[in-house]
């Protein structure tokens, strides 16, 4: 049995959404509110980059349009912005995703950490050419860091709870049932 | 199964791409929306925030609590020497006590000569600190208190000793507290021994700056900082904290504030102060250019 045929596509999809509202939840914790606190790790993104990666087709557009604005709306991030960075970032992803599958994890690790890092660097930009004092490229390369850092953590967690593990793919048939 | 997407025929790639284009679209449409219209979709954010986050505060709490309680066991290691330094606070408590005690005796025999009525509009509403802002781009907390309290858009948030911030964004049982470190945060301040007036700049960092002062060699660590009241959104003569000064030479305030253990905090409700406007009757006869009818002999208060 593949593991990723234990739920039906519909379901995973409601894993992704469940989860990512679960990441969210977390991020919203009140750990420590000291100002130099190190920024902590954007779980969506981790989320949804190690699921399209993994699944691309259970991981639907729509989806993660939705799980950003989410995550736009409770985490007072610039509105509309996160959303963007993350399903640009996912799709950059899911056109890869067959490679990223086939090659090393350290390069899949590098991939995600330098979408990661590309994302805030745009962010700042587009936050200085519309005149928003963000947080300063520091703490948002630091947002990042965390991020790329959390990463193995999440699909170490994702594969270990959910079986959430890259098919391989000589053994997994098409939706024919034919072999490839 | 997994992969067909990979493989999908050219006709439906090209598809996707208009439709990634269109939710591209959407989301930037979307971020003009907020950054030309701001105050409007803030309010449809906070009324958001005050419908979802406040049911799930049973998630939030234990977690919090629970590293909480990690961090304190960690400290478990130098019991000893706390328990050491404990106890010599506690021996310097003790004659601050007693000089607090004979002060209090003797500050209400003095209220009770001049018959004092302290500053009665001034009452608090204490809330708990159910979440923060979840990303580097703010700093803030949401209470559980919001309009149903009497919680309205910014009024003064203390802990137990100092200024914490103040609320940005009422819902109706829950609010965001902007706290004094958030980069958009300002707030009129006074320096106590010397009197300078300044403003409270945060910019991220655990001590906010101390900007536009007068006369900055005047003021020196150690200071006292309260609030000035000037503008007349936070009250005057709540406390800050005390002037430090940064590596950098610039002149900041650490917090009395702990925001480390920022569990309950009071939110000040005040009443507008009443504003004077025209001359009273008192002083002298009214211009000419007065109606006639109008009330002279009214109290001096504010007019239409």
């Amino acid at each position: 049995m593949t593991p990723g045929r234990r739920f039906g596509p519909a379901l995973e999809t409601a894993g992704v959404l469940a989860l990512g509202l679960a990441a969210i939840q977390f991020a919203l914790m009140p750990f420590s509110l000291a100002a130099e606190r190190p920024p902590g790790p954007d779980l969506v993104f981790a989320l949804v980059a190690a699921w399209v990666i993994r699944r691309p087709a259970e991981a639907p557009l729509w989806a993660i349009l939705a799980l950003g604005l989410t995550a736009d709306v409770f985490l007072s991030r610039p509105l509309g912005l996160g959303a963007l960075g993350l399903v640009l970032s996912a799709e950059a992803l899911r056109a890869n995703a067959a490679s990223l599958r086939a090659g090393p994890f350290v390069a899949e690790w590098l991939t995600v950490a330098g979408l990661a890092v590309a994302v805030v660097l745009c962010l700042h930009a587009a936050l200085q050419l519309t005149f928003l004092d963000g947080p300063g490229l520091g703490r948002l390369l630091g947002h990042a860091g965390a991020t790329a850092l959390a990463y193995p953590a999440v699909v170490a967690a994702l594969a270990l709870a959910l079986g959430l593990r890259a098919p391989r793919r000589v053994r997994a048939p098409d939706r024919l049932g034919r072999l490839p | 199964m997994a992969f067909h997407s990979d493989q999908n025929p050219d006709y439906l790639r090209g598809l996707r791409r208009v439709l990634v284009g269109a939710a591209a679209l959407f989301l930037v449409a979307v971020f003009l929306l907020w950054r030309i219209d701001n105050a409007r979709v803030e309010q449809l954010r906070v009324s958001l925030i005050d419908r979802f986050v406040p049911s799930f505060d049973w998630t939030l709490k234990p977690a919090a609590a629970a590293v909480r309680l990690v961090s304190d066991f960690r400290s478990y290691a130098r019991v000893y020497e706390q328990n050491a330094e404990l106890r010599r606070e506690l021996q310097r408590m003790q004659g601050w006590r007693e000089a607090a005690l004979q002060l209090e005796q003797k500050n209400a025999q003095l209220l009770a000569l001049n018959n004092v009525r302290l500053n009665p509009r001034l009452t608090f509403v204490t809330g708990e600190v159910m979440a923060d802002s979840g990303s580097p781009f703010r700093h803030s907390v949401m209470v559980n208190v919001g309009r149903m309290d009497g919680v309205a858009d910014g009024a003064a948030v203390m802990d137990g000793l100092g200024l914490v911030g103040r609320i940005a964004g009422v819902g109706a049982q829950s609010a965001r507290v902007i706290l004094l470190t958030d980069s958009s945060s300002r707030a009129p301040v006074m320096v106590r021994p010397s009197g300078q007036r300044a403003i409270l700049t945060g910019d991220n960092r655990a001590a906010p700056a101390l900007d536009f002062l007068d006369q900055p060699d005047e003021v020196r660590p150690g200071d006292r900082v309260v609030t000035s009241g000037d503008g007349g959104l936070l009250p005057p003569e709540l406390l800050i904290g005390q002037v430090v000064v940064s590596p950098d030479g610039r002149l900041r305030v650490l917090p009395a504030a702990d925001y480390r253990r920022l569990d309950f905090v009071r939110v000040i409700r005040q009443q507008p102060p009443g504003v004077v406007t025209g001359p009273g009757a008192l002083i002298g006869p009214l211009v000419a250019a007065e109606p006639a009818g109008a009330p002279t002999d009214a109290a001096p208060g504010p007019r239409p």
